[in-house]
C-alpha cells in the first residue's frame, strides 16, 4: 500500500534545530511542510540519500551541496511507498526490498575469498616459487645449505672414515662430470640409525648411516647421490623452502604479525629434513638421476634394486622416512625401467666402482653406534623434529 | 526504536536534562560489510584498503546514536589514500632513506648512528602531527544534527606540549605521565567544535598521579593488569571531565564490565579464528556508548553551523599535514 504523507524532521544545515515537518509524495518532489508554516518542494532529482541502508537506521535525505539541507524518517516503509509511487525516480534511493540482496551478497562474498585463499595456497604459491626460485642467487642457496648442514649433520656425528669418504666424493666427481653445471657437490656421511638421504640447497648431501647401510654396493649410493644432485640441480630445496616461507607470511600477514612469519622461516631452515617434495619433483629427480648414472656409464639397475629395497624398508617399518614422501615405489621403478629400456643397454658393460670390492666392510666403517638396549631402529620422522 | 523527541516542534531545551549515547550496530551487519571489503580488497590487491576502511566508519558513525539523532561520516577512500600517500611521501620515505642509506653506501659508522637518529627524531614528529591530523580529519568529517565537529588546533602547538614534557619525563622517570597525559587531553578536547560551541575540559595529572603510581608498584604482582586498570581509569576521569556548553558527559563504565568485555571479546576471537572481530567490535562499541551520557542544559538551536571546510579556519593552504591516520 502507497502511504502519501508521512512525518519527519527537517534540518535547515545552519542550526542544530530540528522542525517536524509533513512530508507528501508528489510525482515531482517531495513536499515539505513545516509545521510552523512553511512549504517547500524538493525534486527527486536533487535528493541523495545518506543514511537508511540498514534496518534499524533512520532514513536521511540531503539536498544541497557542502551545506546540506537534511530530512529525516524514522520508518523504512517511506522507501517503499516511493518505490511503489514512482518507480523511476525512486531509483536514487535504497530500495528495503532488495536487503535480501545484501545478504547473498556477503555470502558470495564469503565463497569468494574461501575460493581465492584455496586457489592461492593450491596454485598460486607453488607458482609464485615456481618463478622465483630461478632467480634465487647460488650464494644464498649456499647460505642456506651451510646454516642446515651444521643442524643436520654436526661435526660431531660424522662419519670421519678416509677411504669410505674418498669412495662416495669419487662417485660425485663421476656424476657432476655427466652432467656438468654450476654447483659443487659435497656429501657427508652421518653416523645414525635414521634412513634418509637429504639434499640440501647449494650441494651438500647428507647421507645417514641407517640408508648407507642398506646399499648392497657403491652403485646403489652412486644412485641415491644421482637423485638427490638432481633435486638440488633442479633446486627443488629452495622451491619448497619459498613455498613453506610463504605459507608463513601469509600466517603473519593475516594475524599481522612479521616476527611470526621470520621464526617460521627459520624453523623451516631448521627442518630441512622433514621437508617433502611434490611428485612432480620426484619423478623429475628420477629421470634426471637415472640419465646422470647412464651418462657416468654406472649400471642402472643399482638404482632398480635400491628401489626394492626401499620398498621392503617401507613395508617393514611404519614410518618410513625417506620414502613416505615419495611417489608409489612401482610405479617409481616401472618409470624408470622404461628409462633404462629407451636407453638400449642390453649388453652394455658398465663401469664397476673400485669401493665394491670391500663394500661391506667399507659401509659398516659408518655404521651408527648403537646404545645398549636400544634396538629400535630410529626411522620416525619425529626424531628430526 | 528509541525517539528521544515525542514533540520535534522544539528540541531547545532549557532545563537540565540527561541525554544518552547508545550503539546499534550489530555484529551480523558489519560482518556482511567487512567481507564484502576484504574480497574487494584482494581482487584490487589491497587498494580498496582506503575505501573499505570508509564504508565501515560510515556504518559505525550512523549507528552511534545521540539522543535519538545519529552521527554521520562525510570522508572519502579517496581522501584517507592521498592522506596515506602524503605520509609515505614526507615520512616514509625519508624514514627509510635516514635509516637505510648510510648503511648501503657502507658509510662510516657515525653517519649511520646521525641517520638513525634523524629517522627516530622524524618519528617523534611524525607522532604528534598524525595524532593533530587524524582528530581533525576525523572531526572535520563527522556532523550530527546536519551540523559539522571541527578541530582547530594546530600540530604545532601539539609538537610543543611533546617537547615541553618530554624533560619532566626524563627527570621523573616516566613518573610524569598523567601530567603529560593530561595536557595532550586538554588541548586535543578543547580545540574540539561541534558548530560554533566549543568542547571544555578540566581533568587535572594531581587526580591521576595517585592511581598511576599505585598501578606502576603493582605491574608484577597484578601481572600488568594493573596498567590496564589504570588505563580504565584515565578514560573514564577523562570522559567525566569533558563538558559542552553547560552540559557535562558522565561515563559509567567499571573496572570489572571492561574485563568481562575484553575476555569474551577474547573468547570470540580465539573461537573464531578471527572472524567475529565485528562482533567483538561492536560489543565494544556498544558498552562504551551505551554507558556514556552528556547531562546539563543543552540548546541545540542555538548551534550553529561554522566548520563548512577545514580551510575555513585559517588552516594553512597545502598543510599536508592534514591526513588520516589511524594510531588507534
Amino acid at each position: 500500500m502507497i502511504q502519501i504523507t508521512w512525518q519527519g524532521y527537517y534540518l535547515d544545515g545552519k542550526t542544530a534545530d530540528k522542525r517536524a515537518v509533513e512530508i507528501q509524495l508528489l510525482h515531482e518532489g517531495l513536499k515539505i511542510t513545516i509545521k510552523a508554516g512553511a512549504v517547500f518542494l524538493w525534486p527527486y532529482s536533487e535528493i541523495r540519500q545518506t543514511q537508511g541502508f540498514y534496518h534499524n537506521e533512520p532514513v536521511q535525505l540531503e539536498r544541497g551541496g557542502k551545506i546540506p539541507e537534511i530530512l529525516l524518517i524514522q520508518e523504512h516503509e517511506f522507501l517503499t511507498s516511493l518505490h511503489h509511487f514512482t518507480p523511476k525516480a525512486a531509483k536514487r534511493f535504497h530500495n528495503p526490498a532488495q536487503r535480501g540482496l545484501r545478504l547473498r551478497l556477503t555470502l558470495y562474498a564469503s565463497a569468494g575469498i574461501i575460493a581465492a585463499g584455496v586457489f592461492f595456497y593450491i596454485w598460486g604459491i607453488p607458482m609464485l616459487a615456481k618463478a622465483i626460485t630461478p632467480h634465487i642467487p647460488l650464494e644464498w642457496e649456499k647460505g642456506m645449505g651451510e646454516s642446515a648442514l651444521s643442524m643436520l649433520a654436526p661435526e660431531e656425528i660424522r662419519c670421519n672414515d678416509g677411504e669410505l669418504q674418498q669412495a662416495a666424493d669419487d662417485m660425485v666427481t663421476r656424476l657432476s662430470a655427466a652432467d656438468p653445471g654450476p654447483y659443487s657437490f659435497k656429501v657427508y656421511l652421518v653416523k645414525s640409525p635414521i634412513f634418509n638421504a637429504v639434499a640440501l640447497p647449494g650441494g651438500n648431501i647428507i647421507v645417514f648411516g641407517g640408508l648407507l647401510e642398506k646399499t648392497q654396493s657403491p652403485e646403489a649410493l652412486a644412485a641415491v647421490l644421482a637423485h638427490e644432485m638432481q633435486h638440488i640441480k633442479q633446486r627443488h630445496v629452495t622451491k619448497r623452502i619459498i613455498e613453506d616461507s610463504s605459507t608463513g607470511l601469509i600466517i603473519s600477514a593475516v594475524s599481522g604479525d612479521v616476527t611470526g612469519s621470520m621464526l617460521y622461516g627459520v624453523k623451516i631452515a631448521h627442518n630441512l629434513a622433514m621437508l617433502s617434495y611434490s611428485r612432480q619433483d620426484e619423478e623429475a629427480a628420477d629421470a634426471g638421476g637415472m640419465k646422470m648414472l647412464l651418462a657416468a656409464n654406472l649400471d642402472p639397475q643399482a638404482m632398480i634394486n635400491f628401489f626394492e629395497i626401499m620398498k621392503e624398508n617401507n613395508e617393514k617399518f611404519k614410518i618410513p622416512q625417506y620414502l613416505s614422501t615419495h611417489p608409489n615405489n612401482d610405479e617409481r621403478i616401472s618409470q624408470l625401467k622404461t628409462i633404462i629400456g629407451k636407453a638400449k643397454t642390453s649388453g652394455h658393460t658398465y663401469t664397476k666402482l673400485t669401493a665394491g670390492n670391500n663394500w661391506n666392510q667399507l659401509k659398516k666403517r659408518c655404521a651408527p653406534t648403537k646404545k645398549p638396549g636400544d634396538d629400535t631402529e630410529s626411522t620416525k620422522p619425529s626424531e628430526y623434529k | 526504536m528509541d525517539i528521544s523527541t515525542p514533540d520535534g516542534s522544539n528540541t531547545s531545551v532549557h532545563e537540565s536534562k540527561i541525554y544518552p549515547f547508545s550503539f546499534q550496530g550489530n555484529g551480523g551487519t558489519l560482518f556482511g560489510i567487512q567481507i564484502v571489503n576484504l574480497l574487494l580488497i584482494i581482487i584490487t590487491l589491497g587498494i580498496y584498503y582506503f575505501w573499505a576502511k570508509t564504508r565501515v566508519r560510515s556504518y559505525t558513525w550512523s549507528q552511534s546514536d545521540f539522543d535519538g539523532d545519529r552521527f554521520a561520516y562525510h570522508g572519502t577512500g579517496k581522501e584517507i589514500l592521498l592522506g596515506w600517500l602524503k605520509a609515505f611521501v614526507v615520512f616514509g620515505i625519508p624514514f627509510y632513506a635516514f635509516q637505510n642509506i648510510p648503511i648501503f653506501i657502507g658509510a662510516p659508522v657515525p653517519i649511520i648512528v646521525a641517520g638513525s637518529l634523524l629517522s627516530f627524531l622524524l618519528i617523534a614528529i611524525f607522532i604528534p602531527v598524525a595524532t593533530v591530523g587524524s582528530r581533525r580529519y576525523r572531526l572535520g568529517r563527522t556532523s550530527l544534527r546536519g551540523i559539522r565537529f571541527s578541530f582547530r588546533g594546530k600540530w604545532r602547538e601539539f609538537i610543543k606540549i611533546f617537547f615541553a614534557c618530554m624533560p619532566w619525563m626524563i627527570i621523573t622517570f616516566g613518573f610524569y605521565m598523567p601530567y603529560f597525559d593530561m595536557r595532550r587531553q586538554t588541548f586535543l578536547i578543547e580545540n574540539g567544535y561541534y558548530g560554533n560551541e566549543k568542547f571544555g575540559f578540566d581533568g587535572k595529572g594531581d587526580d591521576l598521579i595517585g592511581s598511576f603510581v599505585l598501578s606502576v608498584f603493582l605491574v608484577m604482582p597484578t601481572l600488568f593488569i594493573s596498567l590496564f586498570w589504570y588505563s580504565y581509569k584515565k578514560t573514564k576521569y577523562t570522559w567525566n571531565h569533558t563538558s559542552f556548553g553547560a552540559a557535562r558527559f558522565q561515563s559509567t563504565i567499571t573496572f570489572g564490565g571492561l574485563i568481562g568485555l575484553y575476555l569474551v571479546n577474547g573468547l570470540i576471537l580465539i573461537f573464531t579464528l578471527g572472524f567475529g572481530a565485528p562482533w567483538a567490535k561492536v560489543r565494544t562499541m556498544s558498552y562504551y556508548l551505551d554507558h556514556l551520557t552528556l547531562q546539563g542544559q543543552l540548546d541545540l538551536s542555538a548551534i550553529v553551523q561554522e566548520a563548512q571546510e577545514a580551510s575555513a579556519f585559517g588552516e594553512e593552504v597545502g598543510d599536508f599535514m592534514a591526513m588520516d591516520f589511524d594510531l588507534g
